[in-house]
């Protein structure tokens, strides 16, 4: 089947086309995708109206490409699948608007997607990975633990009770004057850093739980700044290089953790654990997650960098894993803001928490 | 020629499916107030409209949707839906503004009179554009303070209509409302998308929001630096 996948979730615009065959295999047909960095550069992060503003009058013109890229038309397609949310509301809607406008023309079957089971999916298209392994997604947005069990069976093992990771680079990077993205710019600045001229909190670093927390890193790494003012350059190279050892740390403690507890809790003798999001890029977390597959006896896998962001082929292939198995949905599904993986999940809070991000 | 139009500018979710032939133009409309919730109504709205008219999406010949100024919100509702279908079908897409709709009612109620077509647009402010007595537009949609449209209308001698109305009358008694609607109705749309489509204005239809984004750039870094940035640095 070949399955339309869109993604506005965000501040990427993006439009594929994606092949399963028979035996469940998947195929890339075309992979388009916009990223809005320039337009949101100035404001240090994702405005969510400039954002939505772009999704509209990128969106049509995106498909247009992905259908033409993969040499096919409308009639070719067996479904339209759009990220239904979670992410900024405004995005979200332009997608599912869209893809549901094109199923009720071509009386296609309707996939509204939850764009965290396109990331949780995606190493299924990518690497053929069987069923079950423990998923983390690193994003701007995400950070979070999931065991992936089976298609829609997800089990939320930790998540942060505040900044998601990627939004903990780029506050860092707000704070330092770097660029935005925060993370590239972070990673470029730690290369002439000593990682221990700050000696940077490692939160929640505990057994008892596989949940982060990186709003006091970023503090203190805040008042580590301040108290040097006015920095020079090697000095903000050291803070970066001690922030990013600091996240290393915690994350290859975490991420030892959640292989162990996933290993007790499945008896999988080689444990897999998949990194996916814009922070699986970073290599010092790349490392610290080859580290902690390691000293568990484990497999890491990490998709290419172009499908650890965001984009649409991976919605294209959780489209195409849901139709396959008969989860179709109505051209009434409603956009949702919040959208935990395991529909369950209760918000987390942490304290002086505003309100729940997953 | 059978035409598609859509509303999801403001209050109504709306769809007519009109069709015009020798003998004239008949409309089939569908619609909803709700004021919000458009996104989850207006596929269902649209199946209701085509449906009653007996006509399927691969049949319709043009696709309208009106453009705003409205809720950013809805404006991207409809937009986004119309240019899925325009692309879906390879049909032309056309843009309707929600001022010029409800000045074609008022020129309907209120014929000979220049019109001022205002819509709240909160902090105090309208969405306007006016009119001349034969219904063409005088200037393109605004943003303005409810003073300064008072004193457009009252300079242009104009009637009113709109959900921006009865403020502006607040501010200027001897002014007149042309008629109570807050949004045109469907059918009036459908009738100036035909208009267009004869003129041949075919667009990709882009939300008229009228207001920028609300954010501010970033301004500098928080801390005070001693010397200056390495390359890949942004400094305001």
């Amino acid at each position: 089947m070949r399955i339309l996948g869109i993604e506005t979730s965000c501040d990427e615009t993006a439009a594929a086309v994606v092949l399963r065959d028979a035996e469940g295999r998947g195929r890339i047909l075309a992979d388009v995708v916009h990223s809005q960095l320039a337009d949101h550069a100035p404001f240090g992060g994702v405005v969510p109206e400039i954002a939505a503003r772009a999704h509209v009058d990128l969106l049509d013109g995106l498909i247009a490409r992905a259908l033409d890229e993969a040499g096919i038309g409308f009639a070719d397609l067996d479904g339209v699948a759009a990220t239904a949310g979670p992410g900024l509301i405004g995005g979200v809607i332009v997608g599912l608007m869209t893809a549901k406008a094109i199923a009720a023309v071509h009386r296609l079957p309707l996939l509204a997607v939850n764009h965290l089971e396109g990331h949780a999916l995606t190493p299924r298209l990518t690497d053929a990975v069987a069923y079950p392994y423990l998923l983390l997604l690193i994003s701007g947005g995400h950070s979070q633990f999931v065991a992936v069990e089976g298609l829609g069976r997800y089990r939320r093992l930790g998540t942060t009770v505040d900044d998601a990771l990627g939004e903990a680079f780029d506050k860092t990077a707000k704070l330092l004057g770097l660029s935005y993205p925060g993370g590239p710019a972070v990673e470029r600045m730690a290369a002439t850093g000593d990682p221990a001229r700050f000696d940077l909190p490692r939160p929640l670093m505990r057994r008892d739980s596989l949940d982060f927390s990186f709003s006091g890193l970023k503090t203190a790494l805040r008042l580590a700044a301040e108290a040097c003012q006015p920095v020079d350059d090697q000095t903000v190279a050291d803070l970066c290089a001690s922030f990013q050892a600091a996240v290393g740390d915690v994350v290859r403690f975490k991420a030892t953790l959640a292989l162990e507890r996933f290993r007790r809790d499945t008896g999988e003798a080689v444990p897999i654990l998949v990194a996916a999001g814009g922070v699986a890029a970073n290599r010092a977390v790349g490392r610290a997650l080859a580290e902690a597959a390691a000293a568990v006896g484990g497999r890491l896998v990490i998709p290419p960098p172009k499908l650890c962001t965001d984009n649409g082929a991976m919605i294209a292939w959780a489209g195409a894993e849901r139709l396959a198995a008969g989860l179709v949905d109505g051209l009434e599904v409603q956009a949702r803001a919040r959208w935990p993986l395991d529909g369950d999940a209760a918000p987390k809070l942490g304290s002086g928490q505003w309100g729940a991000k997953a | 020629m059978i035409l598609l139009a859509v509303d999801t500018a403001l209050a109504a979710c709306s769809a007519a499916v009109a069709h015009r032939d020798g003998e004239g133009v008949s409309v089939t409309a569908r619609g909803e107030v709700i004021g919000r919730g458009h996104a989850e109504r207006l596929m269902a709205v649209i199946a209701a409209a085509t449906e009653a008219a007996g006509v399927t999406l691969a049949e319709v010949e043009a696709f309208a949707v009106t453009v705003g100024p409205g809720s950013f919100t809805g404006l991207r509702v409809g937009v986004a839906a119309v240019r899925g279908f325009a692309l879906a079908t390879g049909r032309p897409a056309l843009a309707i503004g929600t001022l010029e709709a409800l000045a074609a009612e008022a020129a309907l109620a209120r014929p000979g009179r220049s019109i001022l077509a205002v819509l709240d647009a909160r902090k105090d402010e309208v969405y306007v554009q006016s009119f001349d007595a034969a219904g063409a537009p005088l200037d393109a949609p605004a943003v303005a303070t409810r003073t300064a449209a008072a004193a457009r209308a009252v300079a242009l001698d104009a009637v009113l209509i709109g959900s921006g109305a009865l403020p502006i009358v607040a501010l200027e008694p001897r002014l007149e409302i042309a008629g109570p609607q807050d949004f045109a109705a469907i059918e009036t749309i459908a009738h100036l998308a035909f208009a267009r489509f004869d003129a041949g204005a075919f667009v990709s239809p882009r939300p008229l929001y009228l207001r920028p984004p609300d954010a501010k750039p970033q301004t500098a870094a928080r801390l005070a630096r001693l010397t200056p940035t390495r390359p890949g640095e942004v400094r305001a």
